[in-house]
């Protein structure tokens, strides 16, 4: 505050007096019922925050999922790709193969007639057979040959088709044995 | 420039956080005097309560606004009541030629010597007085209500106002001559 000297400034002084009563005279605070608005306001501000913050976060939580639940499917389906390829690699023509499985089922219907068709399209083994082979090492030759010749090797032809002429795969070694035989027709 | 305190900078931080109470203590500490700035400056209860409440709304939606390194938490306060209160009024500082140095005081010597104060009743001076601060410019209220009506040290009018304390002492003599020279002129007419 500054200094005024009363003899010298009569009026500044009367003016500071006056000064100084308007401001007491005047209202000193806010209403009250301000405070309680604002404080309300802060409360609704901060509230909101809190749940844009949780919406925020959990949205944040949901894409984190997605994105591991599509990388997992990812490398699924990458894993998926190299086992079929894997699988398909070494045989080349799995169907003219004969696998063991082909064999064991081949074993259990070597009684049976050639027209069945559950085993129409399966190798039989014949006497020669080894699992133990490689495919690397065979090869399947489809031959037209007579039922008994069939039948000389060992494939289950009945009597009845000796003379007839059938179409055969037969999967034969480098060295020409036959391994197994499949009827085609 | 006053430099804030570390109590009103934890209380800030708290208040970011969404602490109550440190918003309560805040509005407490410093509503009175923004409230009383903006109704002098404006002369109006409801544009002072609205003045107020979007200093403080300002507080809370932006907490982060005030910035330590400028200076104190009332002095950011103060600037946005300064802002709101000429918005609100619609007359921009830059619109009023102001003259701190010391030239232009002729026009106000007659007004120095006058000693109309005494001839005027309390309650005619009062609001003779009110009307004569409220046709005051800008600069030149601002000064009147920080220093004689809030009986703020230039320094701190300084602050608050952004400028050196000699303007502010300049500023507060041409306010107080024009306030008398505008009481003259009322007692004349009267």
């Amino acid at each position: 505050m500054r200094e005024i000297d009363p003899i010298r400034n009569p009026s500044e002084v009367l003016l500071s007096a006056a000064l100084h009563r308007l401001a007491s005279g005047s209202p000193q605070n806010a209403s009250a019922e301000l405070g309680a608005d604002l404080a309300q306001a802060f409360r609704h501000h901060h509230r909101r925050r809190k749940q844009v913050r949780m919406v925020a976060m959990t949205a944040m939580a949901a894409c984190l999922a997605l994105v591991m639940v599509l990388l997992a499917a990812h490398e699924r389906a990458i894993q998926k790709t190299q086992s079929v390829a894997r699988q398909e690699l070494p045989a080349n023509a799995p169907a003219q193969t004969p696998s063991q499985d082909h064999a064991q089922q081949a074993g259990q219907t070597r009684q049976q007639t050639t027209t069945s068709s559950a085993d129409e399209n399966a190798f039989m083994p014949l006497d020669a057979y080894d699992p133990a082979m490689t495919p690397s090492e065979l090869q399947v030759v489809r031959l037209e040959l007579s039922g008994a010749d069939l039948r000389l090797m060992g494939a289950p032809v009945g009597e009845d088709l000796s003379d007839r002429r059938l179409l055969a795969d037969i999967v034969v070694g480098n060295d020409g044995t036959p391994y197994a035989v499949r009827i085609v027709q | 420039m006053a430099q804030p305190s570390c109590d009103d900078q934890e209380l800030l931080r708290q208040l970011a956080r969404g602490n109550e109470a440190a918003f309560r203590t805040v509005y407490e500490r410093y509503q009175g005097r923004i409230y009383r700035f903006a109704l002098h400056m404006s002369g109006n209860g409801a544009t002072a309560e609205e003045t107020t409440q979007e200093v403080f709304m300002a507080l809370i939606v932006k907490p982060k606004g005030y910035d330590p390194a400028k200076g104190s938490i009332a002095n950011y306060l103060f600037g946005i009541a300064r802002n709101v209160t000429r918005r609100t009024m619609q007359q921009p500082a830059a619109d009023i030629p102001l003259e701190d140095d010391d030239g232009g005081q002729d026009e106000f010597a007659v007004a120095d010597d006058l000693d109309v104060l005494e001839e005027l009743s309390n309650c005619e001076l009062l609001a003779a007085l009110r009307q004569a601060v409220l046709a005051l410019p800008g600069p030149y209220r601002e000064a009147v209500v920080l220093c004689d009506l809030e009986e703020m040290s230039y320094q701190e009018a300084a602050g608050l106002l952004e400028c050196s304390p000699g303007t502010v002492a300049s500023r507060l003599h041409r306010a107080r001559a024009m306030l008398k020279k505008k009481l003259s002129v009322q007692k004349c007419a009267k």
